[in-house]
């Protein structure tokens, strides 16, 4: 379609011969030497690299990989859903619903055309990754699902409803007859993904893609999707493919693993195998990031730190604390409240009180690291921007207290007065990508807080720029290269740098490796550790996951819709937590083992 | 949403009589009145007039009182007796001169509406959804151009078309033959005869903005998840993009739908000059030039009080279309 596009290869390819070698009567996709290209103006991108692998009727595979690696790709190819300028280059799809009925070629079908659009939704489903966004906004989960029932069963949706209400409650939305009605916006995450489900499952496929289905979710929500889909597996007969970045997912569901790098499958089998016994380095490397390997040292250079920071004596014997050290940071009673206008058409319209932060009190010590854990909408992010002062709390106090200058309550001063503090307490953000500038280049966006103090000249700016570059692991050369050169990874260490060059004493880091690659994730946190060694740094660690807050962090808090539940050293709340809300959270949290799946009851709180 | 319409209702009032004002106040504004613009032109072809003739007009229009007096004694006649004056230059009431119009403006205002809307809707999806291929640098070309040619050239180089080439009258709606006779089947083929040079020449100029905010609103819709999730169910491309990416990328239009309201009445001043139509335009046009200001301020009023009305309208069908506007998420 577009004149300067490299020509693609057309539709009808002549295919290999797959008749004379059909897939086995237990396999229900047999995908053989699958090429899928994406054809950009400059060049031909292999998304998927000559890959095979066959999914067995009743199993769950799962496609693991970090991003980039082709397997969602690989996924949408199995529908025919890669997206323009997106397309399969070649090899076999061979998909059979049923045992024993025939055998069709995905591989060779037309993205558009009438067979594949029978299959979609019929026999193969899909549900992804951000339920909001993948759900129309503007009409109602009812419509939209008994519109599958329309297209597969030419039912109007008036004859479908009780069949809609039916399926809702089966994936265990509460009120069924009510939620029906909802739009998206209305419904929670969890709601929504379950919502997706419904429609997914209600005309009965045989197979069930899961898209990174549990990724955008709350770790308690995402144990909640992963029991439900294992549960209608079971009760529905179905078949399951579930791509997935995360080992401890895959180590909840996965009867069959397919690890895939590059756009090619590295290693392949049943989970047990891939788990105890991985044959290639890249699957040690992944498991190696979630289990043992860096944890182990990271742990071991935190227990010496701590072994060395006055906060262990300050456990050890009370009475010395007094004299030794003050926290760095302490609040106390802080709280944040919101005004929203809430209400429409049919309700009245109100002013709505939110408090996002209620009350809450806690120390930080100088050197530490302090985990601050919850999921999403508990206020975490909010407390972390009051500490900043991008919010002015509505009351309480933040104590700042550094050594050898005057203690003081960040909370009560005014933007003027805040100044000096803004290059004292730092933040490192969660999006590498989002948060920054496009048209900056690097030297720009890592001296400008610089540019804010007095007296830094434009040549110590840039001295300064690139001792900070090379620190966080960056070469001097990439001052005058633009963000989107980098990769995520290397986003955030210039990220990291951006905070680092006023010589902070504080780092609030919300979230600030979420959004890695596990592997990138593990050195990330490397280096973090590394710069607070060297500078002496404090870290307060925003984050809903709680197995990198569990290595990474001295004392943690856990806070729930604005209260801090529990407190205390890490090792203390994760390994005796006291509040119930905290113990559902750690039993929510994928075990990177297989074998111990099920070993592990699932708490839940409701308060 | 009783509760709604009611409050943006409450909100109309005080706009209205601020637009009531400065209209008032605007037409107003330029120095003299219409008596003396009429003196003027009087004396420029050697005739003269009796000052006390002169001063018995102004009495009797109330010319020279101050101007609350004269907008007190103006929408006094609007709000309780629906009367807008008279006009000094046809001597008739303002209302009757207006009505006579009307409808050869609606005409004109709803055909051009609907040629706009079906001919930019068409070529905005089709250019988005062909991104990049010949049919949407054709369409974008045309849109262009048409936008960029002066209104009032290309009415005239389409009457001389129509002229040459299919022996139409020029000017006016009607030809002669038809002008003043009463309504039959003939003289509705000779109005579509005449018609359609103003509706290309108008619409065609409109599409363009049109075409491109469509096409720029649904390439944003279009790779979107939820196009992605409606693909998985099996629906048929077509049923796909009409039921919700275009749903979407409707929104702008429709909260801007109401201000076409005024634009169906306006009659389109410049066209309708260039080809002598018999629409409101014209009116206005004439009216303004010779200070004929009852005349002018009602038609300015009438614009503006649609203007509002169809503002109040799109609110409403937004609401009603869009959930995330009636739950106050967006």
């Amino acid at each position: 379609m577009d004149a300067r596009q490299v020509p693609a290869p057309s539709w009808r390819r002549p295919s290999t011969d797959w008749r004379s070698d059909p897939p086995r009567g237990d396999v229900i996709v047999d995908v053989r030497n699958l090429h899928a290209s994406f054809y950009t103006p400059d060049a031909e991108v292999k998304a998927v690299d000559d890959i095979s692998f066959q999914a067995v009727r009743g199993r769950t595979l799962c496609i693991v990989g970090e991003s980039g690696s082709g397997k969602s790709a690989t996924a949408r190819s199995l529908m025919q859903l890669i997206d323009y300028p997106g397309q399969i280059s070649e090899g076999n799809i061979l998909f059979s619903p049923g045992a024993g009925s025939a055998v069709q070629d995905i591989a060779a079908m037309e993205p558009t055309c009438e067979e594949i659009r029978a299959i979609r939704g019929r026999q193969i489903s899909m549900i992804f990754q951000e339920p909001m966004s993948s759900l129309s906004p503007v009409h109602t989960i009812g419509n939209q699902i008994s519109e599958v029932l329309e297209i597969h069963q030419g039912l109007k949706p008036r004859q479908t409803r009780e069949r809609v209400i039916e399926e809702l409650r089966r994936v265990g939305i509460p009120l069924p007859e009510e939620r029906i009605d909802s739009y998206t916006f209305q419904l929670s995450g969890g709601m929504r993904q379950r919502a997706m489900i419904a429609m997914a499952l209600i005309a009965r496929p045989s197979l069930l893609i899961a898209d990174e289905p549990t990724t955008a979710l709350d770790v308690t929500t995402q144990a909640q999707i992963l029991d439900l889909l294992a549960e209608l597996k079971e009760q529905l007969g179905m078949s399951l493919i579930f791509i997935t970045h995360d080992m401890g997912v895959v180590a909840e569901i996965a009867d069959d693993v397919a690890v895939m790098r590059h756009g090619k499958i590295v290693e392949q089998g049943p989970v047990d195998q891939i788990f105890h016994d991985p044959q290639h380095d890249y699957t040690k490397q992944l498991l190696g990031s979630v289990q043992g390997g860096a944890t182990s040292r990271n742990r071991r250079a935190k227990i010496e730190r701590a072994a060395a920071s006055p906060v262990v004596r300050e456990r050890a014997d009370p009475a010395i604390t007094e004299v030794t050290e003050r926290p760095l940071l302490s609040i106390r009673d802080l709280r944040m409240e919101f005004h929203t206008v809430a209400g429409g058409l049919f309700a009245r319209r109100s002013k709505k009180k939110l408090e996002a932060v209620k009350g809450v009190s806690l120390d930080i010590a100088p050197g530490t690291t302090f985990g601050l854990v919850g999921e999403s909408g508990c206020g975490k992010t909010t407390l972390g921007r009051c500490i900043l002062r991008a919010y002015k709390p509505t009351s309480g106090q933040i104590f700042f207290d550094e050594a050898g200058r005057e203690q003081v309550d960040l909370a009560a001063l005014s933007e003027r007065e805040l100044k000096p503090y803004r290059a004292r307490v730092r933040m490192v953000f969660q999006d590498p990508y989002g948060s920054l500038n496009p048209r900056m280049t690097v030297r720009q966006v890592v001296e400008e807080p610089l540019r804010m103090l007095d007296g830094v000249d434009s040549e110590e700016r840039g001295e300064r720029t690139a001792v900070m570059l090379e620190r966080v692991g960056l070469k001097r050369s990439a001052m005058n290269r633009y963000p989107h050169a980098f990769s995520g990874g290397e986003r955030q260490r210039i990220g990291m740098a951006r905070a680092l060059i006023t010589d902070p004493s504080l780092v609030v880091a919300d979230e600030a490796v979420s959004a890695l690659d596990v592997s990138v994730r593990a050195q990330v946190l490397d280096l973090m550790a590394e710069l607070q060694d060297q500078l002496s740094l404090t870290y307060l660690f925003i984050s809903h996951d709680l197995s990198v807050v569990e290595r990474i962090c001295d004392d943690v808090a856990v806070m729930y819709f604005g209260d801090v539940v529990e407190q205390g050293a890490a090792e203390d709340v994760f390994e005796r937590p006291q509040h119930p809300y905290t113990q559902a959270l750690l039993s929510a949290t994928p075990v990177t083992d297989p074998s111990a799946r099920g070993t592990k009851g699932r708490l839940t709180y409701q308060p | 949403m009783i509760r709604f319409i009611g409050a943006r209702i409450l909100y109309v009032i005080p706009t209205l009589f601020a637009i009531s004002l400065i209209s008032y106040f605007i037409i107003q504004l330029p120095p003299g009145d219409f008596l003396t613009s009429q003196i003027a032109s009087l004396e420029q072809q050697g005739q003269t007039l009796d000052p006390a003739y002169v001063d018995a007009l102004r009495q009797r229009y109330g010319i020279g009182e101050p101007f609350w007096v004269q907008y007190g004694k103006w929408m006094g006649g609007i709000l309780f007796e629906g009367d807008l004056g008279q006009s000094f230059e046809y001597g008739r009431p303002v209302t009757a001169l207006i009505a006579e119009r009307l409808p050869l403006t609606l005409i004109l205002g709803v055909t051009t509406l609907i040629f706009t809307w079906v001919i930019a809707l068409t070529a905005g999806v089709y250019s988005a959804v062909k991104q990049r291929s010949f049919a949407d640098y054709a369409i974008s070309t045309v849109g262009f151009i048409a936008l960029a040619i002066p209104n009032f050239l290309a009415a005239l180089l389409l009457a001389y078309a129509g002229f040459t080439l299919f022996g139409a009258s020029i000017g006016g709606l009607f030809s002669p033959e038809y002008a003043n006779a009463p309504w039959s089947w003939g003289k509705v083929i000779d109005l579509m005869n005449h018609l359609w040079i103003p509706v290309l020449v108008i619409g065609l100029a409109g599409t363009a903005g049109i075409i491109r905010v469509t096409r720029a609103n649904l390439l944003d819709e279009l790779p979107k998840p939820y196009v992605v999730t409606a693909r998985a169910k099996g629906l048929p491309e077509g049923k796909i993009i009409r039921k919700y990416p275009l749903r979407i990328a409707l929104n702008p239009f429709i909260s801007t739908a109401g201000w076409h309201l005024p634009s169906l009445f306006d009659g389109e001043v410049i066209v309708a000059q260039v080809l002598a139509l018999g629409t409101t335009g014209p009116l206005l046009l004439g009216a303004l030039k010779s200070q004929d200001m009852y005349l002018a301020g009602g038609i300015i009023l009438i614009i503006a009080v649609l203007t509002v009305i169809g503002t109040l309208m799109s609110d409403i069908l937004l609401a009603v279309v869009d959930p995330r506007v009636r739950f106050g998420k967006a």
